[in-house]
């Protein structure tokens, strides 16, 4: 119910500089800050070690393989714990800041793609 | 070997170190500032947290070449008194205690950020730091503790 | 009765006390303590300022016995708890292995309490003894209260510091009186961890933190499989590295060496030594080795379950407890019920990884690391450089957390031929991944439990087999008591060969035990119609006479008497678990309720979980967990022990599992070797049943139950039973 609820919140702040001001926008930064802005930096730039993430080009990894390499990790970076909610809010976070925009994810689309990514070694 | 200069708990050092090199062993083995310590050398356990200009980054992912012109905290630069260390004292946080400075420096910047964090923000902000003790009910109080007890 | 332990008094020329009384203390270096003035034992000293100086003699890794035990001297000694001061204890021998012996086992107050009373008690007669010939009053009238001596009815006191000189002239009393439980006023209050301070400034020097002048740091690439030798390595490339010194080879060359009370748990590999920590790690990674091949490298988890099956179907079963004769009643019975549950390989993913600095010289050498066994440690050490214990100066330092870990040698003998063989003090450092993927493991195991039913439900017999890895050490198979001696029983063993190195972990063989007996318990209730607790209780309240030396002549392990103390513990916490239940269902509770027990040495804990499981998806709300564990010396560091047990528990029962694939182990870090975080830890409350019985530990007893309490809970909320850990991802069980 809570999820639905949600939902229909994200929905209805469909373009980013809303997006932005919205709760969920607020739990991905903080999940981003426990998680990823070490190694991804705070406007998403990376560092010597780790790449960036906040380009057009990076954003241009398909949401599976954003969701694998969150869930089981890559050959550069190692699985996060996160919960479905966390994943949905950090990829929304990262896809709505640092002058990127994109459609808000829902964290049904996100359960699905966990479910069809987990077990297909598709991604090195 | 190049040279960075760094601005660590209000004062400035000079050290020579392979850009590459995690601040966390900067800290550690040049500056002899051991209160970060090494747990996973992957940012997933947090033992190393320090804070960049207020945000808390895991000092073993972190290169120094990326930190130059930061201003930098470790648990050596927070006093004494501060709320955060008073109320770990108070809750008797700590068991064999090798987590709970990266745990203390989470705390302090999550209660910068969010001064009244519900618990939701709490987990949020503390899973990054393990502690294999067990001692997160502790960790939670005293988070709680010391959000009613900040200077505003 | 229940005072027997309190208003004591003892022997002094019995218990080998008198001789290390009248010795003058000595620290390490062989220098007397400062301005001391009274040294009346190897632990205390005591000057003109007042402040009673006291040695832990023992290994602190967050248990809080550093706490611990210099509550218990002070509460001895009658002192002022602000006016004692407590250092680590460098390693000597010549505390011996009463003062100085293994922490472990949940055993450093337990081991401790007689000792330290003896020592104190002593220690205080004579201040006492003091004070009364400077007051010129007899002895009697006077005694000895927060730092001070008290004469009774003139209430003169004179503190301890004025009596320090003339203390060091008295007789060594040949007997003392231990104080009453009554008098405790430092005893059973919530002290402060005496660390607390210089953890939270950052100043808690752990081994990671040792700096010596001249100092390089090295990183090995251990063999990925125990036994494998070193071929070769490219060394030359490694060393042209900017910061590398050398790049040497670790041999472990006493593989002859079959005692296992002596044999180094080092193994093979190369170290790349260098000028500072992450310059090792990145240059070790450069590093390629040719191994030796070994019949181990075909092993994956499917041989281990071949392994498993094989000895199921072949190996002889040892009988470590028999009672009646169970083998008989088997054959005639038409009723049977039988369940097997298995614990999984876990490591120990302690958050310190092992390190160990050594400075080898031609007379001595000088170690800063951390050990539970500092004895056997500088004993297995020594035979590989072919050295005597004494050879040896150990800085004990505390630790980031150990559970069994640092019971092995393998990392000090590391710091210790590589110091040996560059003439430099040497630090070895841990990777995590050292730590996780080429270290000793608890070993899978499974428990097969089976009972003959009468038409009644009646047990008429009652085997447990356990499966269990043929490196577990002997002593450990009759450890986990039993409480349920209710009829005929058999203990047998099936040792399976195998293939990891096998170490100590928290609660050790007590998890495996709690698992299967607590869970099949359960499932017995619920196959005779009966509720969980009354059973239990019913069970317990019906037992039987064993014969009296059974289980002594190999182990030592007297059942008897282990069962005076554990049977009445265990009925008064399951009778506490029926009021929480009763509350619990009075209040309304919404969650599903789950309970288990078990024993860690004398210590009975019992647990109630309450979870709920929704679209597979399990939350466990709340753990409360009651403990009989004799007094308590400190119920706040207490507490912490059973809240980190009940995390500890958790970790295993959701996610600890070491897989092997091709012989090596496949996880190497906490993305893969998963353990409890803040978010999915619940609600934990702890009581303590009253008791004056002597203390009995409280470390490991907190784990056991966790995980048959738990899926006790689950089986009633969901109607599945799960039988082996780790159980995240069965039936694609999640965590909510």
């Amino acid at each position: 119910m809570r999820y639905i609820l949600i939902l229909i919140t994200l929905l209805a702040f469909g373009c980013k500089k809303n997006y932005q001001l919205t709760e969920a926008y607020d739990r991905g930064k903080e999940v981003y800050i426990t998680n990823c802005i070490s190694c991804h930096g705070s406007d998403g730039s990376g560092n010597l070690l780790y790449p960036a993430i906040n380009s057009r080009v990076a954003n241009a990894m398909t949401l599976e393989r954003a969701v694998w390499v969150i869930t089981q990790g890559s050959q550069n970076m190692p699985s996060v714990d996160l919960t479905d909610q966390e994943i949905t809010d950090v990829l929304n976070y990262i896809q709505n800041s640092w002058g990127l925009e994109t459609e808000v994810i829902s964290i049904d689309s996100i359960i699905s793609l966990k479910s069809t990514t987990k077990n297909a070694a598709i991604y090195p | 070997m190049p040279r960075f200069t760094l601005n660590i708990n209000e004062i400035e050092y000079t050290v020579e170190a392979p850009e590459r090199m995690p601040i966390l062993w900067v800290l550690r083995d040049h500056l002899k500032l051991t209160g970060s310590k090494f747990g996973c050398g992957i940012g997933q356990c947090g033992a190393c947290t320090i804070h960049a200009d207020g945000i808390p980054i895991r000092g073993c992912c972190v290169p120094v070449k990326a930190l130059e012109g930061k201003v930098l905290r470790t648990i050596e630069g927070v006093p004494g008194e501060h709320p955060v260390k008073e109320s770990w004292r108070k809750f008797d946080v700590a068991q064999c205690g090798y987590c709970q400075t990266g745990q203390i420096m989470s705390a302090i910047a999550l209660l910068d950020r969010k001064p009244n964090p519900t618990e939701e923000e709490i987990n949020r902000a503390m899973k990054g730091n393990i502690c294999r003790c067990g001692t997160y009910k502790r960790v939670k109080n005293a988070i709680e503790e010391a959000s009613k007890n900040q200077i505003t | 009765m229940k005072r027997r332990f309190f208003i004591q008094t003892v022997s002094l020329g019995s218990s080998g006390f008198a001789l290390s009384a009248t010795l003058p203390l000595l620290d390490v270096n062989g220098v007397p303590e400062k301005n001391a003035l009274f040294e009346p034992n190897l632990l205390m000293s005591l000057g003109e300022d007042g402040i009673v100086r006291f040695k832990y003699t023992r290994h602190e890794m967050g248990q809080g016995s550093f706490t611990g035990l210099t509550m218990i001297f002070a509460e001895e000694l009658g002192a002022d708890w602000e006016k004692i001061e407590v250092s680590q204890a460098d390693y000597d021998e010549k505390y011996g292995n009463r003062l100085y012996g293994n922490t472990g086992g949940s055993g450093t107050v337990r081991r401790m309490w007689e000792p330290l009373r003896e020592l104190a008690a002593t220690a205080r007669t004579m201040l006492v003894s003091a004070a009364a010939e400077k007051m010129n009053v007899p002895i009697e009238e006077c005694f000895a209260d927060n730092g001070m001596v008290v004469h009774k009815s003139s209430t003169e006191r004179i503190p301890f510091g004025e009596l320090a000189s003339l203390a060091s002239h008295q007789e060594v009393p040949k007997t003392v009186t231990f104080r009453d439980v009554a008098d405790y006023n430092i005893i059973g209050t919530p002290k402060k961890n005496l660390n607390q301070n210089k953890i939270i400034e950052g100043q808690l020097q752990y081994s990671m933190d040792v700096v010596i002048e001249d100092m390089v740091y090295a990183c090995i690439v251990r063999a990925p499989i125990m036994g494998l030798d070193v071929i070769s390595f490219n060394s030359e490339e490694v060393k042209k590295i900017e910061g590398v010194v050398d790049v040497l080879q670790v041999s472990n060359r006493l593989e002859e060496v079959d005692e296992s009370d002596t044999k180094t748990s080092m193994r093979n590999g190369v170290a790349v030594i260098a000028k500072d920590t992450w310059t090792a790690f990145e240059a070790a990674e450069k590093l390629q080795v040719e191994w030796t091949n070994s019949s181990l490298e075909d092993g994956d988890m499917e041989s281990i379950e071949n392994d498993l099956a094989m000895a199921k179907g072949n190996s002889a079963a040892h009988t470590i407890f028999e009672t009646g004769n169970v083998p008989n009643e088997f054959k005639n019975t038409s009723r049977t019920f039988s369940r097997t549950y298995r614990n999984p390989f876990q490591a120990h993913a302690l958050m310190e990884p092992m390190c160990a600095t050594a400075d080898y010289r031609e007379d001595s050498c000088e170690i800063w690391s951390s050990t539970q066994h500092p004895n056997r440690i500088l004993l297995r050490t020594g035979i590989v450089v072919d050295k005597p214990i004494g050879f040896f100066l150990l800085h004990n330092l505390p630790c980031g957390g150990s559970f069994g870990r640092r019971f092995y040698d393998d990392f000090i003998t590391e710091a210790v031929v590589l110091s040996k063989v560059l003439q430099r003090p040497v630090k070895v450092v841990w990777s995590r991944k050292d730590e996780v993927a080429t270290s000793g493991y608890h070993a899978l195991q499974e428990e097969e439990h089976t009972v003959s039913l009468g038409e009644d439900g009646k047990i008429l017999a009652w085997r447990l087999r356990e499966y269990m890895s043929a490196q577990t050490e002997e002593l450990q198979w009759a450890f986990p008591f039993q409480v349920y001696y209710n009829t005929q029983r058999l203990q047998e063993v099936v040792q399976v060969p195998f293939r990891l190195p096998i170490m100590a972990w928290r609660s050790v063989q007590a998890h495996p035990h709690a698992l299967g007996l607590e869970s099949f318990v359960d499932e017995l209730a619920e196959h005779l119609g009966k509720d969980p607790l009354e059973y239990r209780l019913e069970l317990l309240e019906n037992q039987m006479e064993l014969p009296k030396s059974f289980g002594e002549e190999r182990f030592e392990v007297n059942y008897n008497s282990v069962k005076e103390i554990l049977v009445p513990r265990a009925i008064r916490v399951y009778k506490e678990l029926s009021r929480l239940r009763d509350q619990y269902v009075m209040s309304n509770g919404e969650n599903t309720l789950g309970f288990a027990g078990h024993s860690f040495g004398p210590t009975f804990a019992g647990q109630m979980a309450e979870i709920s499981v929704e679209n597979n998806k399990l939350k466990v709300h709340k753990i409360t967990c009651v403990v009989d564990c004799g007094l308590v010396i400190n119920p706040q560091l207490a507490e912490n022990q059973i809240e980190g047990s009940i995390i500890w528990g958790l970790s295993a029962l959701f996610y600890n599992n070491v897989t092997i694939k091709k012989g090596v182990v496949e996880q190497s870090n906490f993305d893969d070797y998963k353990v409890l975080r803040v978010d999915k830890s619940p609600q934990m409350e702890v009581i303590f049943l009253e008791s004056e019985e002597a203390p009995s530990g409280i470390g490991e007893p907190g784990v056991p139950p966790v995980a048959p309490a738990v899926l006790n809970a689950i089986y009633k909320a969901t109607g599945k039973r799960i039988r082996k850990l780790p159980i995240l991802g069965i039936d694609n069980l999640e965590l909510a």
